[in-house]
């Protein structure tokens, strides 16, 4: 009996310790990968998730196609509806229904779930900073620069989803744990309060240049102009002509900051001067796959072999490349229609006029931001210029415009940038009406391809709807029409039933996926409302 | 560290116990038994009879003879239990004499089997009559012959409610085990295997190394390392009541596998070996030389461009250079298998006895595609050391190593097509290799002909199958010691150690001879994991019977823990293909190797216990509780625990039930209810995490990180409640049935569910939505003839399941697309829906060929092209009604699973020959045959002979196939029509066995014991309607989703081999 207690004892001693270790034995401990319990320790850290939150441009992660957003998407739907480009698609094809105003753009349309996606997305990574980067320690003056820079970039991403949608959700805290409890939409105003608001905080927090390693961060430079931008594109959302007046000042402070027009326009877009004293705000890339731009594909000429999968998706409207001035420098630099081929072989082609080309040659193709010698998509050179300083003078002249007439100030800074191009000053003695047209033909032809197109579109509707009816107009079959691009598939902006062009262009629908995981979201005027039923209201 | 010291303790434990219980060894007189077991009806020899004295551990077996010899029993009264597999045992009572020899005969009275069989039912064993769960034990004796070279493959049709799936016939490919349905969308649902206490999550994709360079490969099978001549018995665990004691693992069934172990007295060798040849069972039936080029024109006139790729004159100098290559001809081969077992177990026959089982093991088999193959070297051993009759140590160790070489199938249409795609798809008109010894490539070699013919680009197959090297190699150390004591009567403590150890890796070089090499002048891949795992379990067992009351209680504590280690490196730009992957720093890729690396823990700790109880020997109550922790699981639900409950009533044993019941000798009827988790979380899916993401400034890369993925504090495992009705009858002396019915539901289910878009991320894991499976098994065991007057016996075993799985709630959503088929073609395949199975297939509903206009004038809606359907169209049905086909009217047009799984096994014997064969099959289902997209339209590839024999044509308006030029398998460019599934019914002579036991008469002169010939045949024949290799085929994934897809997989070996086993 003796032995068998002593061999119960024993066993039992045996297994107890194993028994006795505290929870710890089943606590995971993040060993591969970087999780919020393990980051957030230093500078270092908190660098690096603003970088992450710059790189949410053109790469937005998280199964978010880097074509999704500023890598190709958001230009499709910023410059498709001009007069300045179109898709040489076929009507079926999802791209040509931007283009046209289509009545297949619906809001189930994937690109503007996409952007929807994207643009969240990254401000999460900017709401990241901006919640951890205070407990963070380290240097308090680039602590706050760098939430200054989150700051930037939250707005800048507001600043595209206001103008696409009007008054959005506002996601400012940073998303910890799984909720399915929707935000619902905030009112236009309040929306654009906050992409002030915000900006107004970085323009105090951040420097006016960057040291070299750091070029290409935000500045109080674009902070501010992106602020003015702001303050003018709310108007025609809010109604508040107040902001025309705030726009002028704010603008009058970015001039104040020491950027000049540079002599060289087409160089400020094939990655040779990107540093140059007109640029504002770039997304930097590089030729490291990854890093890079990848708009090249999309830009370059069809079937000539410069890249493996050409697609040229962005064609010029023949009228309008035939709008330039004969001696403006920015056709040439907007435009390409030759390249020498990395094997040494010169590649050209060209309009005749009245004659129809076909499908396989190509009309002319868009110039800026391509880079003929990347190794490939996501590797390209050219930082893709958001903010610059033609953009600075040309919305000074129009803000002024609309506070105090087409004065000798305003026309100072439309001829500054005319000159730039080689071309004559502005008529002199327009009426505000007529100079505000001006401004904004000035703008197509310096802002051509940058990203502004449907945002001046909305600032000044009854314009460009005039100029978007009349190339819209059915110009027959057979040669010699309006706004034809070469292709013979391509489709025209006048699809059947889309003349003139309806009101509810104003804003993009809300992408009913969205609305379908946040039943408080509701649609926009005009669009069908599916799922965007908007909860509460 | 702290497992160290409780193993430390365990040492010391044991040095003290040793000395401790010496005292306790009988020292009194001893005897000898010896006798012959035989068969009471036959009068014939039973050999493998096991002799027992009750109440030691001295036992022997019968040979060959029927006799048997036990030494060293205590003389004096003592009870001796004779049992074998499918007779009755038998206890005598004896009177042992002292040092001197006993004779004492049995005969044993043939029985079903199932009800005298000891059952493994987890952390220990019950005999079959106490069972009130459900078990079933599998019949192996029909494999124990076939050249199955892993255990998984012996589960196949030989257990009611095991639904076997081949997802590649390759040697090493993996099979896919359901047991009783399919309960997860996305997690793992492949059973837990318990090898000799030890569990093995049988994770496919989760273990599977690399992907050999390609965009989706079949995993191999991580059980091929365990040989399957070294198990003894397999209890499959079906019920909530059975498995639950496995708790969060319990869900997909339990697979406990037992080792041989030491038995018997003097040692037994055995040495066990078969060879034979294995060639491809079926092929497909492709167009020749002229037959191809016939078509290519008929094609292409029919076109709406009209044109003759292959002019008469360009014809007539291929046919007169003869080239007229059969490109499957050209991969398959006839390859050998080959297996030698060399094996000894036995005990010594002192008072504390050593048992031990020592095997080794060679198995070599060459696939039948060239290039394929695998080699395994396994040995084994289990030693145990009783010390009285109190004590017991004992351990086991297996290491083994399986070595295979993989060809690429199972792959894609285009560049990643694998060598069975490829052959099946490359035209006849150009040679393997060209006359510059460069192989022949379809893209450019077609084109010569006529650019308009758009081949593929799809690498020669011969080129993949020599020159592509993909070794795998698995190696596996699986070790366990316990220590077990009976500390009072009836009161058994036992603690163990385990230890798993597996290093895997993947080495795949691309020389420039293939495709995928000349394109980047060689590309080297090597990939490895290694997986440690370690176990302690620690149980208390106390059985004890107070009159009419039979009570077991079982309590338990177990801590596992296991890491994984990955690394991955790629590199390309080699200067030359002379080391391939052995110097994989020898590629000069731009940027460097691509390298990556991981690693995972994940620990589990739990406390079970098991509550037996038996009233008057027929009422069964048995009641189980474990509850599991799991660092796998969040935070909020770290703990889960799973109880289940059972009773059954032997009615049978009832006084009453003799003179009701005349001829049923057993009848018991059970029920049992319980849930059970699946834990196919992987370790840290419930935390946040970072990724990195690159950036510039200054013209400087920069490295940032963001939030990627957003935690679930609440994620835990998947949750099954399995209610279970059952019966068990054995009547006329000679047949034996068990009958089950279940209702399973799982809850909770691993789905991830959509967030608001404005919370930065779409999605996240979450426990939402449930499955049910419902279904009945029915085994019947018959021994319907006896071994009469002329010794001819026949015994079978048959078994048939059904079981239906339904899709009850997505957690929203009515329907989630699954994903993609194949990279090539962006098929959306598959679709889990609300009220349908899982997993459907998704597409077009094609009618059959319109045969004339008028049949064409009464379609009313127009075909996706938009034009109107004409005679020698594929119809498609208009779903939605909108009178035009597009992609909303594509929907579920079938289900992979089949409504009967079944498997006969029948065994003949007569004087010493066996004859034992099983049949094994299913009836219903649907396999997606995606070869049949390229081999069914154009010319761009080669095309089935059926398919332009039978095209339809003004005269043959009632073909099986549209007119030549359309496609009958797709609608636009991305979707497949039901034309492509095909019904997966199929009956298959898996094994048929011809066996001879020498007579002893021959065998006197020499020492062997006993010797056994044999012959197997495997899959000699199979019944399908099937179009491709073989429809028991799911070559894209072992998941929930896309089951059932054959895209190039490899094909079904058919195969003889001859044996031989020796015993002395």
């Amino acid at each position: 009996m003796k032995t068998r207690l002593r061999i119960a004892a024993l066993l039992t001693a045996a297994a107890l310790p194993l028994a006795a270790c505290g929870d710890d034995f089943l606590t995971e401990k993040p060993a591969d990968f970087v999780a919020p319990e393990n980051f957030y320790q230093n500078a270092a850290d908190a660098v690096a998730a603003v970088n992450a939150a710059y790189a949410s441009f053109i790469n937005p992660g998280g199964g978010i196609g880097s074509s999704d957003y500023m890598g190709r998407n958001l230009w499709m739907i910023l410059e498709y509806p001009t007069e300045v480009v179109t898709s040489r698609l076929s009507a079926n094809n999802e791209r040509s229904w931007i283009d046209n105003y289509h009545f297949n753009f619906t809001p189930a349309h994937p690109y503007l779930l996409g952007i929807w996606r994207a643009a969240y997305a990254g401000i999460n990574r900017a709401n990241a900073v901006i919640a951890r980067a205070p407990d963070v320690p380290m240097d308090e003056g680039r602590k706050a620069q760098l939430i200054g820079e989150a700051k930037f970039l939250r707005a800048l991403h507001y600043y595209y989803l206001a103008g696409l949608f009007g008054g959005v959700p506002l996601s400012l805290d940073e998303t910890r744990e799984i909720s399915s409890e929707g935000k619902p939409r905030a009112t236009a105003a309040e929306t654009w309060e906050q992409i002030e608001t915000d900006l107004t905080e970085a323009a105090a927090a951040l420097p006016t240049s960057w040291s070299g390693s750091d070029y290409g961060r935000a500045t109080k430079g674009a902070a501010l102009f992106l602020l003015a931008k702001a303050q003018m594109q709310s108007i025609s959302q809010t109604g508040n002509s107040a902001k025309w007046s705030e726009a002028v000042n704010t603008l009058a402070q970015v001039r104040g900051l020491g950027y000049t027009l540079d002599p060289n326009y087409a160089s400020l877009f094939d990655g040779s001067n990107e540093r140059s004293s007109e640029i504002v705000f770039s997304i930097q890339n590089i030729r490291v796959s990854g890093a890079g731009g990848r708009f090249t594909e999309w830009f370059v000429p069809f079937l000539t072999g410069l890249y493996s999968s050409v697609q040229n998706q962005f064609q010029a409207e023949r009228e309008f490349y035939d709008s330039y001035d004969a001696t403006d420098v920015r056709k040439a630099g907007t435009w390409l229609t030759s390249y020498t081929r990395p094997d040494g072989q010169e590649v050209s082609w060209s309009w005749t006029p009245g004659i129809e080309v076909p499908y396989a040659s190509t009309g002319p193709s868009v110039r800026k931001y391509i880079d003929l010698n990347a190794g490939g998509g996501g590797a390209e050179e050219p930082d893709v210029v958001l903010l610059r300083y033609a953009d600075v003078l040309l919305s000074s002249a129009e803000a002024i415009n609309e506070v105090s007439g087409p004065t000798a100030e305003a026309y100072g800074y439309v001829n500054q940038v005319r000159a730039r191009a080689k071309i004559a000053s502005l008529t002199p003695g327009l009426s505000k009406d007529a100079f505000r047209d001006s401004v904004y033909v000035e703008r197509r032809h310096e802002l051509a391809m940058e990203g502004h197109g449907l945002l001046d579109n909305r600032r000044n509707w009854t314009w460009s709807k005039a100029r978007l009816d009349a190339s819209m107009v059915n110009n027959g079959t057979g040669t010699g029409g309006k706004n034809r691009s070469p292709f013979t598939s391509s489709t025209r902006k006048n699809y059947a039933g889309q003349v003139p062009m309806e009101e509810k262009w104003k804003l993009y629908p809300v992408p009913h996926a969205a609305c379908e995981v946040n039943d408080q979201l509701t649609q926009n005027p005009g669009w069908p409302v599916g799922a965007c039923a908007g909860g509460g209201s | 560290m702290r497992w160290m010291q409780g193993f430390k303790q365990a040492l010391v434990l044991a040095a003290l116990v040793a000395p401790a219980l010496r005292a306790q060894a009988p020292t009194g007189p001893t005897g000898r038994i010896v006798g012959t077991v035989s068969d009471s009806a036959a009068a014939q020899p039973l050999a493998n009879a096991t002799v027992t004295v009750v109440g030691t551990r001295l036992g022997a077996q019968s040979g060959a003879d029927g006799r048997y010899a036990i030494n060293g029993v205590p003389a004096g009264a003592q009870q001796v239990r004779v049992q074998r597999l499918g007779y009755a045992p038998v206890t005598l009572s004896v009177t042992v004499p002292a040092g001197s020899a006993l004779t004492l005969d049995a005969r044993l009275h043939a029985q079903a089997v199932l009800l005298t069989e000891v059952v493994s039912v987890g952390y220990g064993t019950q005999s079959r009559r106490d069972v009130a769960g459900a078990i079933s034990t599998v019949t192996t004796e029909a494999l124990e012959k076939a050249p199955v070279s892993s255990i998984d493959q012996v589960l196949q049709g030989t257990s009611p409610g095991v639904q076997v799936t081949t997802a590649s016939s390759e040697p090493g490919g993996a099979l896919s085990v359901r047991i009783r349905g399919t309960s997860s969308l996305t997690g793992n649902s492949e059973p837990l295997y318990v090898v000799d206490g030890f569990p093995i999550e049988n994770d496919i994709e989760g273990s599977a190394v690399g992907n050999g360079g390609r965009d989706r490969t079949t995993p191999n099978n991580p059980l091929v390392t365990l040989n399957p001549s070294d198990i003894e018995s397999i209890s499959i665990l079906k019920d909530a009541s059975a498995t639950a004691i496995y708790g969060a693992r319990g869900a997909n069934g339990v697979v406990i596998i037992t080792t041989k172990q030491g038995r018997g007295t003097r040692p037994q060798f055995t040495l066990d070996f078969y060879s034979g040849m294995q060639t491809v069972a079926k092929t497909y039936d492709m167009l020749n030389a002229r037959e191809y080029m016939d078509y290519a024109n008929e094609y292409a006139m029919n076109s709406s461009n009209p044109y003759e790729p292959f002019p008469q004159a360009v014809k007539d100098s291929i046919l007169a250079a003869g080239t007229d290559t059969d490109w499957q001809d050209e991969i398959f081969r006839t390859g050998p298998v080959n297996n030698l077992q060399l094996s000894v177990r036995g005990a010594t026959t002192a008072a504390s006895p050593t048992r031990y089982s020592l095997s080794g093991g060679i198995f070599d088999q060459d696939g039948i595609v060239l290039g394929s193959g695998l080699r395994r070297l396994s040995g084994r051993m289990n030693l145990n050391q009783s010390i009285g009759s109190r004590l017991e140590f004992g351990g086991s160790i297996t290491a083994s190593q399986a070595r295979s070489r993989s060809v690429p199938s199972g792959g894609q249409q285009n560049t990643n097509a694998g060598a069975i795609s490829a052959a099946i798809q490359y035209v006849p008109i150009f040679p393997v290799k060209n006359a510059d010894g460069t192989y022949s490539y379809i893209l450019n070699d077609l084109r010569r002909f006529n650019t308009l013919l758009d081949p593929p680009p799809t690498p020669n197959p011969v080129s993949l199958a020599r020159e592509v090297s993909d070794s795998l190699s698995d190696t596996r150390l699986l070790s366990n010691i316990f220590a077990k004591a009976e500390l009072f009567d009836g009161l058994e403590a036992k603690v163990s150690f385990g230890a798993d150890y597996a290093d895997r890796w993947r080495y795949t070089y691309y020389p420039r001879t293939t495709l995928r090499g000349s394109q980047t002048n060689g590309y080297a891949i090597r990939a490895s994991t290694a997986t440690g795992s370690w176990l302690n379990e620690n149980t208390l067992t106390y059985s004890r019977r107070f009159g009419a009351h039979d009570l077991s209680v079982l309590g338990g504590y177990t801590r596992q823990k296991t890491d994984l280690d990955g690394d991955n490196m790629s590199n390309t730009q080699f200067v030359s293909d002379i080391t391939g992957y052995y110097d994989i720093g020898a590629g000069t890729q731009e940027g460097g190797p691509s390298i990556s690396s991981r690693h995972t823990s994940q620990t589990l700790e739990s406390w079970l216990a098991r509550a037996n109880y038996t009233l008057l020997d027929r009422y069964i109550f048995t009641a189980t509780y474990r509850t599991d922790g799991s660092s796998r699981f969040s935070a909020n639900h770290k703990w889960g625990s799973f109880p289940s409950a059972a009773v059954a009533w032997r009615v049978s044993a009832e006084p009453w039930f003799a003179s009701v019941g005349r001829s049923i000798d057993e009848l018991k009827l059970r029920a049992s209810v319980g849930t059970v988790g699946n834990p196919s979380i992987r370790p840290y899916q419930s935390l946040s995490r970072l990724s990195d993401v690159g950036y510039s400034f200054g013209g400087s890369p920069f490295a940032g990180y963001f939030p990627s993925a957003v935690g679930n504090p609440d994620l835990t495992w998947e949750t099954t409640r399995q209610v279970d009705y059952g019966i068990d009858i054995a009547f006329l002396d000679r047949f034996n049935l068990v009958a089950d019915y279940y209702a399973k539901k799982t809850t909770d289910l691993l789905l991830l569910i959509r967030l608001p878009l404005e919370s930065g991320f779409e999605n996240a894991l979450a426990n939402r939505g449930a499955v049910e499976n419902t279904g009945f098994e029915l085994g019947l065991d018959a021994q319907i003839l006896r071994g009469g007057r002329n010794g001819f016996s026949w015994r079978a075993n048959a078994n048939i399941a059904r079981n239906k799985n339904k899709i009850v709630d997505l957690g929203g959503p009515e329907r989630i697309e699954a994903d993609f088929i194949t990279t090539d073609y962006n098929l959306p395949g598959t679709l889990f829906q609300v009220g349908k199975p899982l997993g459907v297939f998704y597409g077009f509903k094609s009618r059959g060929v319109i045969p004339d206009s008028a049949t064409a004038a009464t379609i009313t809606h127009r075909p996706f092209s938009g034009n109107s359907f004409q005679p020698g169209d594929m119809w498609i049905e208009d779903v939605d009604g909108d009178s035009v086909i597009t992609l909303a009217d594509r929907t579920d047009i079938g289900n992979p699973f089949p409504d009967f799984t079944y498997g006969v096994t029948n065994t003949f014997s007569w004087k010493g020959f066996e004859l034992t064969g099983l049949l094994q099959g299913q009836k219903g289902g649907k396999v997606l045959n995606v070869n049949r997209i390229r081999t069914e339209s154009s010319p761009r590839v080669n095309v089935s002979r059926e398919r332009y024999r039978d095209a339809w044509s003004p005269t043959n308006p009632n073909a099986k196939f549209p007119a030549i030029g359309d496609n009958p398998n797709q609608v636009g460019t991305n979707n497949f029509t039901s034309n492509l599934l095909e019904d997966a019914s199929y009956l298959r002579l898996r094994t048929l066995t011809l066996s001879w036991g020498v007579p002893e008469r021959l065998l006197n002169r020499s020492r062997v014991g006993t010797a056994r010939l044999y012959v197997t045949g495997t899959n000699l024949f199979t019944i399908s309607d099937y179009s491709g290799f073989d429809p028991d085929v799911s070559s894209q994934s072992v998941s929930s989703q896309n089951r059932g897809i054959d895209i190039g997989a490899y094909p079904l070996a058919r195969g003889v081999t001859f044996g031989l086993t020796f015993t002395y």
